[in-house]
């Protein structure tokens, strides 16, 4: 029974919480000029929370890895931490979703009994998501003015499909490239120097790159669009060794994306704040411009918790939160957020390398990939390296669905590492 | 598949590096370029918490205080509009001026000295209190004064002689910088043709006229070319002369009414100050010579600009490097020529042939006190020039006070004070009234007040500016100047 004994995830939950509490007690102490226990409710609830979800690891999957649990432990509780900081009553409800997030990742860790049988359903999965989307285009309520019907839901619940989306569409791949990755890997088209496999196979490579556009046209959704080709590209890579998918997909992205460019003038117009935000520094370029006139403040060691004012920067606690980050945590804030992020996404592509089945290996990298490339794209579009596209950054930004989707991704990730004894 | 899993990780690896990359650039090298940006919304919310300095008067009479608002949001307001070209106005739209401005470093706290609480304040983010700053304006005097003044253009200036204390300066018309946030207010500032924002007493820029005899009398007696007891006879007394050309009319009229006496020639050289005959002083600028003409000038301080806490517009005498001709070195004399200067240039000159020939550093600042209480800085006096020997001051002197005992300047006459002045009367040129001036000291053997006065296009110094000034030495002595 010593394998259930999770001594190091606890010992680590203990540093985690120690850190995100002692952030709580910094924000009461510069907001009220005392720790206020009252302050500290909802984040003490989170932290008993952790250990619980430790609890449930040591019944569900003792010998899971037991480093993932921690970190992400610390990256919610720097979410909650910030997000708490910009709006105290957004923070309460974070914690709130954080929480039904581990009841659903707990979900994740027993059910179904054997994950392989996930194969079998790949897809209504498939068809569940693509649904999802639609019925979102259809049915779905511009709930912040965007323009835009993103949201599904009623009577003040809300929920945005393309998070939940996330983690269905790497199972589905997961399963498909399982069962395919020998035929894709053969090549049998030959096109001029480029070999290609036979059409029918590649057919879900051209699903997914209408489905990226249909999530740009039709949701103006850059992020998404990016995110779900990358998933793709990053999957099918491992799964086939293939450089000519990663480079032929990126390809008809762009040229893709160059049609929008021309097309359709939201797409237009993100191009140009991306390539001279100076010109409309008070108009569209004025959300980017004040994003990094926030970094800017913070500098090396940040204003402070607390100490700053990032609530001058528009959506600054979905989007944005890097930039409240960066101006009261500085730039060693962030890049020690940004290198627990990047812990995550290395632990588990070691958990796929070290597990012995396909689909498991498949998965992790895909679930991975997520995490790894929403970050790239958000952090890219706050800094400028690339045209700004709304997704949250994983685990820190506010958002349920988010919150619901990045912690089946973890629990997912936890029952791979411990399936593989 | 493992080998591409490692490859997807060092992809990870290099994308997160660029983007820390990149983050240090935004964060770390083009940091400061960013944050310095007109559009960073936190450097107005830094400013406008920023407890700016009180201003008070000599006595501790709040002259410009702050009231700060719900959100923590600091607001000036001032007490004495006829300061306001003193103090000046800090404005969010139209930004500062005088004391607001050339103070401003001080006033908002930046000046180095940064005591242990200012270092904790910052690092705990507290607003920042600038250190209070108090004047050697008195600001019963400065009302007193603004209430006698007229409202057209017009200033007055008192100064302590023995250490170029400032303890009024009023300038006509002046404004309300209260009301500048008001965008109609200050633009009717701007269109005023009596022109309010300026302050008439340091930048007001005006021919001496008359005054300015007793820069050319100090300079003939303190280089021995005069004395007072020296005759003129004749028509070296009436005139006409001519100089270059140029014929200097007869002057019958200023013997014939002398302080409403009749003064014939032939006359001394000090009625010739006491009836203001230019044809004397015609000649004994003549007899001084230009060279020495202007270095007297340049020794009271005429040429050049004093240290000043506020903007000074510096005088001027002669343009160097243009010859000093006959012509001009006579109309000099007399304060015409190519003479202009600001009243505080002139009350600087008077107050020093009052203080036994030793011109003072004119100060307004008394003391800058940090907000614990310490002062920052007093400003000690300082001598800023020594024109004259104490023997030619009491000459000097001696013939002013019979300026106003028996001459132009009797309308200044106060009863039980001993006064030492001059009368002006500046030709302009055109058809406008002349510029009324009148400078003094008193009591005059031990001043402890020195006033210039002048009344834009007012006429006779005589009969428009010389009451003025003695309205003020009265008022000055009477709060125990």
């Amino acid at each position: 029974m010593t394998e259930r004994l999770r001594l190091q995830e606890w010992l680590l939950l203990v540093l985690a919480n120690a850190i995100m509490l002692g952030g709580f007690a910094l924000l009461s102490e510069v907001r009220y000029h005392h720790v206020l226990l009252g302050q500290l409710t909802y984040p003490i609830v989170f932290a008993l929370s952790t250990f619980l979800f430790s609890v449930g690891l040591s019944v569900l999957q003792p010998a899971a890895d037991q480093f993932i649990w921690p970190v992400v432990s610390l990256l919610a509780g720097m979410g909650i931490l910030v997000v708490s900081r910009l709006d105290a009553g957004l923070g309460h409800r974070q914690v709130v979703w954080t929480i039904l997030g581990e009841a659903l990742a707990l979900l994740a860790l027993s059910v179904p009994r054997d994950l392989t049988v996930l194969r079998r359903y790949k897809y209504t999965i498939a068809f569940a998501g693509l649904f999802l989307i639609i019925l979102t285009i259809v049915a779905g309520t511009d709930i912040n003015g965007s323009g835009y019907k993103r949201w599904i839901g009623f009577h003040g619940i809300y929920f945005q499909p393309v998070e939940i989306l996330k983690p269905m569409i790497a199972v589905f791949f997961a399963a498909y490239l399982d069962e395919k990755r020998e035929l894709l890997s053969a090549a049998r088209l030959q096109i001029g120097p480029i070999r290609l496999p036979p059409f029918q196979y590649l057919a879900p490579l051209v699903a997914v790159w209408g489905l990226s556009l249909l999530l740009l046209v039709k949701q103006n959704d850059l992020g998404s669009a990016l995110l779900f080709l990358g998933i793709f590209l990053a999957m099918i890579y491992v799964g086939t060794a293939r450089a000519v998918y990663p480079i032929g997909g990126f390809v008809m992205f762009v040229v893709g994306a160059f049609l929008a460019f021309h097309l359709f003038p939201h797409v237009r117009d993100r191009t140009e704040i991306w390539l001279d935000p100076w010109v409309h520094a008070a108009g569209s370029g004025f959300q980017l411009i004040q994003g990094l006139i926030a970094l800017s403040t913070g500098g090396i060691g940040g204003q402070g918790l607390g100490q700053g004012q990032p609530y001058l920067v528009p959506v600054v606690t979905t989007d944005f939160i890097l930039a409240a980050i960066g101006e009261e945590l500085g730039l060693l804030g962030v890049v020690a957020l940004l290198a627990l992020l990047l812990f995550v996404v290395f632990r588990g592509l070691a958990i796929a390398i070290a597990s012995t089945n396909n689909f498991h290996k498949l998965l992790a990298a895909g679930l991975v990939a997520i995490v790894g490339i929403q970050t790239i794209v958000i952090v890219g579009g706050t800094t400028r390296l690339m045209p700004l596209t709304g997704v949250p950054l994983p685990y820190l930004s506010y958002g349920g669905s988010a919150a619901l989707a990045n912690y089946v991704i973890a629990g997912l990730l936890l029952r791979i590492s411990g399936a593989r004894a | 598949m493992n080998a591409n899993i490692r490859r997807l990780g060092i992809f990870f690896l290099i994308a997160f590096g660029v983007i820390v990359a990149d983050l240090t650039y935004w964060q770390v090298l083009d940091a400061s370029n960013m944050v310095g940006r007109p559009d960073n919304p936190r450097l107005r919310l830094q400013a406008d918490q920023v407890r700016r300095g009180r201003i008070y008067d000599r006595n501790g009479v709040l002259l410009a205080g702050r009231t700060i608002d719900s959100q923590g949001f600091v607001h000036r307001y001032y007490t004495d509009p006829s300061l306001s070209t003193v103090i000046g106005y800090d404005s969010p739209r139209y930004g500062m001026s005088e004391l607001e401005q050339s103070y401003n470093d001080y006033l908002t706290g930046q000046v180095a000295g940064a005591s242990w609480t200012q270092v904790v304040n910052s690092w705990e983010h507290r607003p920042v209190t600038g250190d209070d700053i108090t004047l050697t304006i008195d600001d019963r005097l400065q009302r007193d004064i603004d209430a006698l003044m007229p409202p057209n253009p017009s200033a007055a200036v008192v100064m302590d002689p023995r250490n170029g204390q400032v303890l009024a300066m009023v300038s006509h018309p002046n404004f309300d910088a209260n009301q500048i946030k008001n965008p109609a207010y200050w633009q009717s500032l701007l269109t005023d043709p009596g022109r309010p924002l300026i302050n008439r007493v340091a930048d007001g820029y005006y021919p001496p006229g008359s005054t300015f005899k007793i820069v050319t009398l100090s300079a003939a007696l303190d280089s021995g070319v005069s004395s007072l007891n020296d005759i003129y006879a004749g028509t070296q007394a009436l005139g006409p002369i001519t100089v270059d050309g140029h014929v200097f009319p007869n002057t019958i009229n200023n013997l014939n009414d002398c302080g409403g006496r009749v003064i014939p020639p032939p006359i001394t050289l000090e009625e010739g100050l006491v009836c203001s005959d230019n044809i004397v002083f015609i000649q004994v600028g003549l007899k001084l010579g230009g060279t020495r003409f202007l270095e007297y000038a340049h020794r009271f301080g005429i040429g050049s600009a004093p240290p000043f806490p506020i903007p000074v517009l510096a005088s001027h005498v002669h343009t160097p490097g243009t010859p000093f001709g006959q012509l001009e070195l006579a109309q000099s004399a007399f304060g015409q020529g190519d003479l202009h200067v600001t009243p505080l240039a002139m009350v600087m000159a008077t107050a020093a042939i009052g203080n036994g020939g030793v011109m003072e550093t004119p100060q307004l600042i008394k003391t800058i006190t940090a907000p614990n209480g310490s002062a920052v800085t007093s400003p000690s006096p300082s001598t800023y020039s020594t024109p004259i020997s104490p023997t030619t001051a009491s000459e000097v002197t001696s013939a002013m006070k019979q300026v106003v005992a028996v001459g132009t300047g009797v309308l200044a006459r106060s009863q039980g004070i001993s006064i030492a002045g001059k009368t002006g009367t500046a030709e302009t040129g055109g058809t406008q009234l002349p510029h009324a001036w009148f400078v003094c000291f008193a009591p005059a053997d031990h001043p402890r007040i020195a006033v210039a006065v002048i009344v834009e296009h007012g006429g006779e110094g005589a009969t428009t500016a010389a009451p003025l000034a003695g309205q003020i030495v009265r008022d000055a002595v009477a709060l125990g100047y």
